[in-house]
């Protein structure tokens, strides 16, 4: 895409680390905006969870292979989570790889009271933050997509076949947006974290450093404010229908 | 069987138990509510992605929408709602 070529033209040096092959292979092209997988039960979690202690624990013995396997195991999430973010593929990949480098330097200081991959999803998510603070990166971004270009991506992203669709989902979105903006940070924060990057209730408490409960409960609540947000907007719509055919 | 809107949420978003996922699932093929109920949480997902869509392509305010959501300082203590 031109965008990427432009982001990674305007950076000099590249911030390519030499993280070997047998560590970061390449990260295929993910499917986005789609729908997050549901998360997976209790006991797949446990056992993935149980198998990045043993991993990371032979990894700050030193055993290059077990990192490696952690990079295997964990590198598309956390691409994706920066793709979701950043929308290009070089940079999240770069940012991935340097989560990876962070992560191996800082081997020594994971103490196992989070999981592997929320100190992870930490690290890839305040890099990307970082990255897209920089002015240049905003600036850039602003000047190659023109609100047009903006609305033809989106829709060509959303469902290209059909249009009526498509409309309905964009006037839904721009609802979503305005009661999202609306909701306090705490709510908005469980609302991302869950529709957008696909995170288990687990993942997110540990990531908001809540208990699960709470994290259950604020997304109840950001769910039932959305929902009364957009039936409010539908009965606006619905009741100036009628109005607007006598006008006609 | 009534089932409760948490209910439906936890199986909306894969947090139930098997034996309660099952019941959810039963309750749907009976009670075409239910059904309803499990699509407009469908629906709100998919707007919610696609206004997160919308944000990020217009200059990286999802960056700084999700700085500002995620930052540990604004959130209140445990048990807050």
């Amino acid at each position: 895409m031109a965008r990427s070529s432009a982001l990674s033209a305007r950076r000099a040096p590249p911030r390519r680390r030499a993280l070997g092959p047998e560590w970061c292979a390449p990260v295929s092209q993910l499917p986005v905006n789609t729908r997050p997988p549901p998360a997976s039960n209790r006991t797949d979690r446990a056992a993935e969870s149980e198998r990045d202690r043993e991993l990371i624990l032979r990894a700050q013995r030193g055993d290059k292979p077990a990192f490696a396997e952690l990079v295997a195991r964990h590198q598309r999430r956390a691409f994706a989570i920066a793709f979701g973010l950043l929308r290009s593929e070089e940079d999240a990949s770069e940012i991935v790889q340097e989560a990876f480098l962070r992560v191996y330097r800082g081997l020594d200081t994971f103490n196992g009271t989070a999981s592997f991959f929320t100190w992870l999803y930490r690290i890839v998510k305040n890099l990307s933050i970082d990255l897209m603070r920089r002015p240049a990166w905003q600036r850039e971004l602003a000047d190659e997509l023109s609100g047009e270009q903006v609305d033809a991506l989106l829709l060509s992203r959303l469902s290209a076949q059909d249009p009526e669709h498509s409309l309905r989902r964009r006037e839904l979105a721009s609802v979503v947006g305005d009661a999202i903006d609306a909701l306090p940070a705490y709510h908005r924060a469980v609302i991302v974290m869950r529709e957008v990057e696909g995170m288990s209730y687990e993942e997110m408490a540990e990531a908001a450093g809540v208990s699960k409960g709470t994290i259950m409960s604020r997304l109840f609540h950001a769910r039932k404010k959305l929902q009364r947000a957009l039936f409010a907007r539908y009965v606006e719509h619905t009741e100036r229908l009628p109005a607007e055919a006598d006008e006609r | 069987m009534k089932l409760s809107d948490t209910t439906l949420m936890l199986f909306h978003d894969g947090e139930l138990d098997a034996e309660r996922a099952r019941r959810v699932r039963a309750g749907r093929l009976v009670d075409p509510s239910v059904g309803a109920r499990l699509e407009a949480l469908a629906e709100l997902g998919d707007a919610v992605r696609a206004w997160a869509l919308r944000r990020d392509t217009r200059g990286g305010e999802l960056g700084r929408f999700c700085s500002r959501a995620l930052r540990r300082d604004d959130a209140p203590g445990r048990g807050d709602r």
